[in-house]
């Protein structure tokens, strides 16, 4: 009889502590370190490099356990950035094997990041670059230049966890990468660009001088160039030009507060007239016009021509006789992402963001996906990842 | 009261230079008539000499020299007869966009002493003559005694563009630069940052003769292209600044300079100057490129404060060369042409 009340009561307590444990499994927000509530496993698409027998090949794989400071989210939307599109066409060397994407809106699965408020089911945009925050180039705000840099979507997959893109139902957040939660009102079809597009666009504005009836040129009408032409104008910009090469463009750039041009209008009126110029569209021989048409003291930013077909054909003369300053952009630091969401909370009912987005592809269709990209019809394709709830 | 000027013809006229005396004008308000005490020739002049640069002729050469107040018409200055005076180069109005915004060298109403035409203003607009007229726009700096002519004649050319250069360097800890030139630029640019704080200048040229001076100037000469030096410094140095018009010299700059660093563009204004260089060089280190041309008047000013705190630190004596007469200057331009000194003067024989 004593002996059964004594296994009874030990019972009860072996039980109330398992319902204690399962409870605060429940309710923490800072993850447990014992109990995985997440599915063990995700799919990514593998990029194999452009000549291998199967370009991409879809992969499941286990997800790994997250060490201090990391976030496992699931992908909710990516989106294809002109880079990537640039890699399976051969004019950008990535390391292979690996999974692509770099710009997506994710979502917080779990965490490791207890000093920080992220909750499961947070939306969040994160920063393309993980950086140590120590070396000379963090501490000087040029994170994108970390000595121990690391990329998401331009890493091997041996590299780190291998959920290293956004061509997969899962990303595993690194602990040196800054996130941003995504404010309500910005939906998933504009808020996936924000961390390559838009948060570069910001990082180039911050060598933008304000200019009082300021005048700018922005070569190329794809995101970067819209996005550009928004920031310009709500940066205080009175007339903002933008050129590219498609012509269905033009109306979203007069949408955006730009003043579109194309068929070769080169605005000979211009000529040394215009305070900053702004090369978005990957293509140097636009170089000379740009040089032209800014004024004395101007400043060209360049951000587009990020590959090796990007000669310059101009003279030192050119730069020195009318003072310009040339201040290359590449990707952008933690800071340039906060802005990023600022600035499209602030704007997102005055600029028709959702009109330049085109369709969502199922993960699984990534290669059709990618060939709609390269006709450059849409500002953006999407890609989804059929997400398997755990 | 006559003043003496040598008339630049051109190139392919018969006299390339012709002496000519004639009265001097009456000063309008603002302007001031100065004598030449010593003006120095700058490379600029030279290259209009050998055909690389076109100037407008006929016209007085010449646009660095230490100057004297004759006479003035600046009643709201404290300017005295017998003021030893640098000026700026460019005469400009103060109220164009680019005047207010502190680029005045690019001022809509620009004017250039050594670079107009004999018939614009009044004629004596050039340094190698006897007098000068310095127009109401021309930003004038008195010479402190502690400064010699010698030293005093290039500071309005060289010395107050390096200045102009330096106001785009950042102070950095342990900052890291590569001076590319050994000409007079190219000292000043390395004795300026040395100052500054940093910690390794690099000054490299074709004068081997330099490199004891470049020493004395607070760099490290480098000379045949040392490409030990390159390799081990690549992706290292914080600013690089090319002063010596080559343009062949920038994919090593570029090579050097690391993530966020800065390179300064002085020399190269002229049209023989191709870079071969890609858009991705610039933007996958975050590079800024900064064009220098000419300066404003407070970089004058800046000019005049640095020698005068550094005139006994240097031997910015010993980099100039020998005086001629003016009537000797088309022997001064040759011999400035040989490079042996980083600056050959020319004194006017005042009567």
């Amino acid at each position: 009889m004593i002996v059964s009340r004594i296994l009874i009561r030990s019972f009860k307590q072996k039980y109330s502590h398992i319902c204690r444990t399962l409870c605060s499994a429940q309710n923490s927000n800072a993850t447990t370190h014992t109990e995985k509530t997440y599915p063990i496993s995700g799919t990514r698409t593998v990029f194999n490099g452009i000549n291998s027998q199967t370009m991409f090949a879809p992969q499941t794989a286990l997800i790994p356990e997250l060490t201090p400071g990391e976030i496992l989210v699931k992908v909710r939307l990516a989106s294809i950035c002109m880079s990537d599109v640039h890699t399976i066409r051969g004019q950008r060397i990535e390391p292979t094997p690996s999974v692509l994407g770099h710009e997506a809106i994710v979502e917080v699965v779990t965490h490791r990041r207890p000093e920080s408020d992220l909750a499961v089911g947070d939306r969040l945009t994160f920063s393309i670059a993980d950086s140590c925050g120590q070396c000379e180039f963090c501490l000087t705000g040029l994170n994108q230049k970390c000595i121990k840099l690391f990329k998401y979507g331009h890493a091997k997959l041996s590299d780190g966890s291998g959920y290293n893109g956004c061509y997969a139902t899962h990303i595993i957040l690194r602990r040196g990468t800054h996130v941003v939660k995504i404010p309500e009102i910005i939906s998933d079809r504009c808020a996936a660009p924000i961390n390559c597009s838009l948060a570069t666009a910001m990082c180039a504005m911050e060598y933008v001088p304000k200019a009082k009836n300021g005048r700018a040129f922005v070569q190329g009408d794809g995101m970067l160039g819209l996005y550009t032409c928004a920031a310009l104008r709500e940066h205080g910009f009175e007339r903002v030009y933008c050129s590219g090469t498609r012509l269905q463009r033009s109306k979203f750039i007069e949408h955006f507060g730009g003043i579109p041009l194309y068929n070769d209008e080169i605005l000979e009126e211009e000529t040394n007239k215009i305070d900053v110029v702004v090369e978005v569209c990957g293509v140097s021989n636009v170089v000379n016009d740009g040089l032209r048409l800014l004024k004395p003291g101007g400043v060209y930013l360049f951000v587009g021509m990020v590959h090796p077909h990007s000669q310059l054909n101009i003279t030192g003369e050119q730069i020195i006789r009318k003072c310009l300053t040339i201040k290359g952009i590449h990707n952008y630091a933690p800071r340039h992402l906060d802005q990023a969401v600022q600035f499209l909370e602030k704007t997102f009912k005055k600029y028709p963001y959702e009109e330049l987005i085109g369709p969502t592809y199922d993960l699984s269709d990534l290669s059709q996906a990618m060939q709609i990209s390269i006709e450059k019809r849409y500002g953006r394709v999407l890609v989804k990842p059929n997400v398997l709830t755990s | 009261m006559l003043g003496e000027r040598i008339v630049f013809n051109g190139l392919n006229s018969e006299k390339m230079f012709s002496s000519e005396t004639v009265p001097l004008p009456e000063l309008a308000p603002g302007e001031i008539l100065v004598k030449v005490r010593l003006a120095s020739i700058c490379m600029s002049d030279v290259h209009t000499t050998t055909g690389q640069r076109v100037e407008p002729t006929p016209s007085v050469l010449g646009h660095e020299a230490v100057v004297e107040v004759v006479a003035h018409r600046r009643p709201e200055s404290d300017l005295m007869k017998g003021d030893r005076l640098t000026f700026s180069i460019a005469d400009s109005c103060a109220k164009c966009e680019f005047c207010l915004k502190g680029l005045s060298q690019k001022c809509t109403k620009l004017f250039k002493y050594g670079h107009a035409k004999l018939s614009d203003g009044s004629g004596f607009n050039g340094c190698y003559a006897s007098h000068i007229i310095i127009r109401s726009g021309t930003h004038v700096v008195k010479i402190p005694n502690i400064i010699f002519d010698r030293c005093a004649a290039p500071i309005n050319c060289s010395l107050a563009t390096v200045m102009c250069a330096m106001e785009f360097v950042p102070k950095i800890k342990n900052g890291r630069a590569f001076v590319q030139g050994d000409g007079m630029l190219g000292l000043y640019t390395s004795v300026v940052l040395h100052e500054l704080g940093y910690e390794t200048v690099y000054c490299s040229g074709n004068h081997i003769q330099r490199s004891q001076f470049i020493t004395r100037f607070g760099a490290v000469p480098l000379y045949n292209v040392n490409y030990e030096i390159l390799i081990e410094e690549t992706n290292k140095i914080d600013v690089v600044v090319e002063v010596c018009g080559v343009s062949n010299v920038v994919n090593d700059g570029i090579k050097l300079l690391k993530p966020g660093g800065l390179y300064l563009f002085l020399g190269m204004v002229h049209p023989h100057s191709d870079l071969h260089i890609t858009g991705e060089q610039i933007i996958r280190k975050c590079l800024m490129i900064k064009g220098i041309h000419n300066y404003a008047p407070r970089h004058l000013d800046q000019a005049v404060d640095f020698l005068v705190k550094t005139i006994d630190k240097y031997p910015y004596e010993e980099v100039v060369g020998p005086t001629y007469d003016l009537s000797d200057l088309q022997n001064a331009i040759k011999i400035a042409t040989e490079k042996t000194y980083a600056r050959v003067l020319v004194k006017p024989n005042m009567k």
